[in-house]
């Protein structure tokens, strides 16, 4: 199973969308895809098409000591959703200090989830800094670093790697540009900027903002049969070839693409 | 009820109900805009004859002339009816010049049919022969040329002794009839089995078998056809003899330049980019607009190479203030000088004795050079110190006059093919490449050594490269397009460009003769002498194309011999001929083409370099015009005047001939035979150049090249579409998309468009959408947005990379038939034009009579 800890220190960059997406991308492509939803927020399951936000989860499983993935959910699409569940603070907090007590508490757990070896693991994270992330870095095999086009992204741009480099040292790190507006001369100069400052640890082709991601959200639909000439459909089949001919090549058994 | 009808009529069109011609007509034709206009004020006529309707649609005036009805119903096409009064005589006319339409197409229709019979034979002859592995064929021969026996410079001097011996013996032995007709077969089955082995060597062997059929022919033409009897005929036998002699020439030196073509590649560049020498940029102009240079600078402030070592300068000499503030816009230099003297080299000139760069890139305004020019070409000069000049081809995105106007874009090579594609290779073996003006890097201290670009003769470009060669430098040829640029967009102004080149060479052949004066190697010397001799073809192109005539005319033998004995000589020669230079040309130039080029420019050439070879200094230097636009069809008359001479001549010379096939010259048939299928072949040439004078419409203002790119568009709800190019231009790009998509005209879109990994978006509208089909046009570009969109269209480093993989290979009798047709189609245009021109005289001088009688 190949895991990608999806990332950001910014907030508001569209790491669960874009979770989502790659996500229902895989499925489409017959590629067996779980999504871990390991925020708080427990947004994921709503963006993959369940109507509510799901009330079991890992956490509520984690707290009545139930197995971890009990509660995973099936959309439609064949995608995978673990949800983080609804969460009290106190429960929260309680959740966080194991975690910050046991770093590999997630790599554990997934380890122990019996799922094919060509199989893809997402995990969406809040954003850094959070006992969350980290857990999610130590876990991946892949950390997929999101960055928006704009100041707070390059301002924050040191604070992902210094986090890496203290949990998960060997774990590969690419950034990824995320809704960029390309008819904006502002987000093409930052994006420039990005390139020249990353060289070759940013992925080369961003992803495009699209209204056609919020319509399928908004419809329940998946973006490659609602609008499977779009940029951003595009974008996001680059990014999974770059992935399935690149860091994830080594898998075995995986279904061809 | 009648309310009902008038409604519907009124609905359909039909202004005039009690017409019921015209209820049938509307149900089967759109209303035009007249019969609209009149239908706001309906009128109720009594007139309903179905047969003046009939009259009145056809163009018919009076109704009781027959031959009136004759005309319109059957010949005239309806759009084209002129409401004149029509006489018997016109009808007559008109018939005529249908019935020959007629006849040309079924003659052509004929030929095919004969051509298309005699390949199936050929297959069916084809098929009983034993399949041979030419390849493997190929390696031996390449193998045993290798091997250490062959190494010893004496074998090879006892072989040369020997080969010339026996070249000598079958040059000058004579044979009779059946044994030169085994010559013939046997040469010819050599060469066709020959010419399939892939490699280099077998165009050698082809060579050497042309040469041999060429040299025997000559011998023999030289020793046993020259009548010398009575003065005018050895006068016009001499003549052809001449022209002979010099097609023979040029044939021979052809093949010493071509034999081996180079075929550099690119060499790579130091990585440390300290190393890279300075460039200086100069892009000359005159009087080009200022939307042709504009791209040309955007272009190349984007070639890649350092910024601190790369300078571009405009060099105006039309001294324009737009330009001036075009420059200090893009951030480019800006030369402009006193006077005008020695138009383009003067203001190079100029240009180096204000710039100080190592290196000196020459664009003309209109070659747009691609982003890797500098890159794919230094790097010999890091390689070879003595290296002066590079050259690059010139590579034309617009069609030139005859791909225009015969339809042939991208799919023969076009005139220039053959020179850029292997003649400059060839001429690059022997270190004798030639500078072009343009598309080209010269290294600044060598040019300054000749004293900057040559000023003596109106082609500098050549002239300064035979300088340079004087001085011991060597240049190189990169077969890569590495720019790209607008052809001259008539044929006037074509042929202006080749009458410029051809005094320009006759010049340099005068005053700096490549044979003469120090410093050349042998083949360099002959390298330059077939490049003039080349532009001496007028009077020899034009005795070719009247030859026969002297006999179909006056009943002259200008060659003394039989006319069979003379077909089995001259077979040979033209068949090995054809042979070979077809291997050798290959995909630069199909056979028979040339013929064609030639013929075109051969009048026009004549009097430039017969003056320029007796006063070398007359004469002014003119521009070549591009970027124009031809906004309706027209036959040019001025120009194709000799060519329609010509074409009258031979075409009396084949009418005479026939009478003397069959009546007059009887007891000769054979030498009427030879003297008709010359005729014939001539008038082909000729029609293919009439053709070429019929100037197709050019509406374009911005060249659309095809391509094939990615392209996003964004539209305003922030959705997006990824499509692909169809053509792209400076003004717009035409798109295609996966699926049916309709958009309203004038919306407002951005455009993304890549170079490399970089995405650039423009603002554009949309113009036309149909089916699956976009048509954008850019919005108000700023002029950063203007060289982006260069750097991701026109600049690409692979823009014109697989520009010629379109083309068909060439096939000797394919291109024959090609021509042949083009030689018809040529003639009925030139009938249709002539009789469009008639009518229009005719009705000019009825109208001037008619004025004169008020």
């Amino acid at each position: 199973m190949f895991k990608i800890a999806i990332v950001s220190a910014a907030g508001g960059v569209g790491r669960s969308t874009l979770t989502a997406s790659l996500a229902t991308l895989l499925a489409q492509r017959e590629i067996a895809a779980l999504a871990l939803d390991f925020d708080p927020q427990n947004l994921l399951s709503t963006l993959l098409g369940s109507d509510e936000a799901s009330l079991g989860g890992l956490l509520p499983d984690f707290l009545t000591g139930k197995e971890f993935g009990k509660s995973a959910l099936v959309n439609s699409n064949e995608v995978v959703c673990l949800p983080f569940g609804r969460a009290n603070e106190a429960s929260l907090v309680t959740f966080e200090q194991h975690l910050r007590a046991e770093p590999e508490w997630l790599k554990k757990c997934i380890a122990q989830i019996d799922y094919p070896s060509g199989a893809f693991l997402l995990m969406d994270t809040p954003r850094l800094p959070s006992p969350f992330v980290r857990q999610a870095m130590v876990a991946a095999d892949l950390v997929l670093a999101v960055l928006a086009p704009d100041v707070r992204s390059l301002a924050l741009l040191p604070a992902v790697e210094t986090t890496l480099s203290r949990c998960a040292p060997e774990s590969q790190l690419i950034y990824v540009v995320n809704g960029l507006d390309s008819t904006r001369a502002v987000q093409s100069d930052l994006l420039a900027r990005f390139r020249s400052t990353l060289q070759m640890r940013l992925f080369p082709y961003p992803v495009h903002r699209d209204e056609a991601i919020p319509r399928a959200v908004a419809n329940s639909m998946n973006l490659q049969s609602l609008s499977p000439d779009s940029l951003v459909a595009h974008d996001l089949n680059g990014l999974l070839n770059w992935l399935l001919v690149g860091p994830a090549s080594s898998l075995d058994g995986r279904v061809q693409v | 009820m009648r309310p009902i009808v008038l409604w519907v009529a009124r609905h359909l069109g039909v202004f005039r109900p009690d017409q019921p011609s015209l209820w049938l007509k509307r149900l089967f034709w759109l209303p035009n805009a007249d019969e609209l206009t009149e239908l706001t004020h309906p009128q109720v006529d009594t007139r309903s004859d179905p047969l003046d309707w009939l009259a009145e649609k056809l163009g018919v005036i009076d109704k009781r002339n027959v031959w009136q009805w004759l005309l319109y119903l059957f010949i005239i096409p309806p759009g084209n009816a002129a409401r004149t009064e029509t006489s018997v005589w016109r009808t007559f006319l008109t018939l005529t010049v249908n019935t020959i339409g007629l006849l040309f197409l079924s003659v052509e229709w004929m030929v095919l049919a004969g051509v298309r019979a005699l390949s199936w034979l050929w297959q069916q002859l084809l098929s009983f022969l034993p399949a041979v592995d030419h390849e493997a064929v190929g390696h031996r021969l390449e193998g045993w040329l290798e091997t250490s026996s062959f190494k010893k410079p004496w074998l090879l001097w006892v072989l040369v002794l020997f080969s010339t011996f026996f070249f000598w013996l079958i040059v000058t032995t004579p044979f009779t009839w059946f044994g030169q007709f085994l010559f013939l077969i046997i040469l010819w089955g050599v060469a066709l089995f020959v010419r399939r082995i892939p490699g280099n060597l077998p165009a050698l062997i082809l060579i050497a078998l042309s040469v041999l059929a060429s040299c025997r022919y000559g011998w023999w033409r030289l020793t046993q056809t020259i009548p010398l009897d009575s003065g005018w005929e050895t006068f016009l036998a001499i003549g052809l003899l001449l022209a002979e002699i010099y097609t023979w020439l040029v044939l021979l030196l052809g093949y010493i330049q071509n034999a081996w073509p180079l075929k550099r590649q690119t060499l790579s560049l130091p990585l440390d980019t300290s190393l890279w020498p300075s460039v200086d940029v100069f892009i000359p102009t005159y009087n080009e607009p200022l939307k042709v240079l504009e791209p040309t600078v955007l272009a190349a402030k984007g070639i890649d190479w350092p910024s601190d070592k790369l300078n571009i300068y405009i060099l105006d000499d039309g001294r324009r203030d737009e330009f001036r503030r075009f420059a200090k816009e893009a951030g480019v230099g800006y030369i402009i000088r006193p006077d005008n003297a020695h138009a383009k080299a003067g203001n190079l000139n100029h240009a180096l004795k204000l710039t100080h760069g190592e290196y000196v890139a020459i664009f003309d305004c209109d070659h747009l050079p691609t982003n890797s020019f500098l890159r794919s070409t230094m790097g010999w000069f890091f390689k070879d110190k003595r290296c002066a000049m590079l050259q690059t081809p010139h590579h034309f995105f617009s069609p030139d006059t005859f791909e225009r106007n015969l339809g042939t874009f991208r799919r023969v090579p076009n005139e220039g093919a053959l020179f850029y594609g292997l003649i400059q290779d060839g001429n690059d073996f022997w270190n004798a490449t030639f500078f072009c003006g343009s598309c080209a890097v010269i290294r600044r201290g060598p040019l300054e050594e000749v004293g900057g670009v040559a000023v003596e003769t109106v082609t500098e470009d050549a002239h300064t490269a035979l300088k340079l060669h004087r001085l011991g430098y060597t240049t190189a040829y990169i077969n890569i397009p590495l720019a790209a640029g607008l052809a001259t967009e008539s044929l006037s102004s074509h042929i202006g460009q080749r009458i410029r080149w051809a005094r320009g060479m006759a010049q340099i052949f005068r005053i700096d003769n490549p044979f003469l004066g120090k410093g050349l190697s042998f083949f360099q010397r002959i390298c330059y002498s077939n490049a003039m001799l080349h532009f001496f073809y007028g009077i020899p192109r034009l005795i070719f194309l009247t030859a026969p005539l002297t006999y179909l005319y006056f009943e002259v033998h200008i060659i003394s011999a039989a006319a069979a004995m003379l077909a089995l000589y001259v077979l040979p020669h033209m068949l090995q001929a054809n042979l070979a230079n077809a291997h050798i040309q290959g995909t630069h130039r199909h056979s028979f083409w040339a013929e064609v080029y030639e013929s075109v420019l051969a009048w026009y050439i004549i009097l430039p370099t017969a003056v320029a070879i007796f006063n070398p200094k007359a004469g002014k230097f003119n521009v070549t015009a591009k970027g124009g636009l031809i906004e309706h069809s027209f036959f040019d008359w001025t120009i194709s005047k000799p060519y329609i001479v010509l074409a009258a001549l031979n075409i009396v010379g084949l009418t005479i001939g026939l009478g003397r096939f069959f009546f007059w010259n009887t007891f000769e048939m054979g030498t009427v035979l030879l003297n008709l299928a010359w005729t014939a072949y001539n008038l082909l040439i000729l029609g293919a150049a009439i053709g070429v004078a019929t100037e197709a419409r050019q509406v374009r203002v911005s060249h659309r090249v095809t391509s094939n790119l990615p392209v996003a568009l964004h539209f305003m709800d922030g959705s997006t579409k990824m499509c692909r190019t169809e053509d792209y231009s400076m003004t717009g790009l035409g798109l295609l998309l996966d699926r049916e998509f309709a958009l309203p005209v004038q919306e407002r879109v951005w455009v993304s468009l890549w170079y490399g990994e970089v995405e650039f978006a423009f603002p554009a509208r949309v113009i036309a959408s149909h089916g699956n089909k976009l048509g954008v046009q850019f919005d108000n570009l700023s002029i950063e947005q203007e060289a982006n969109l260069v750097q991701c269209t026109f600049a690409r480093a692979d823009a014109w990379r697989n520009w010629s993989d379109g083309q068909d290979v060439d096939r000797p009798l394919q291109s024959f038939k090609e021509i042949a047709i083009f030689g018809f189609k040529g003639y009925r245009s030139l009938w249709r034009n002539l009789s469009k021109g008639l009518a229009r005289q005719r009705q000019s001088v009825r109208g001037w009579l008619g004025r004169q009688m008020i």
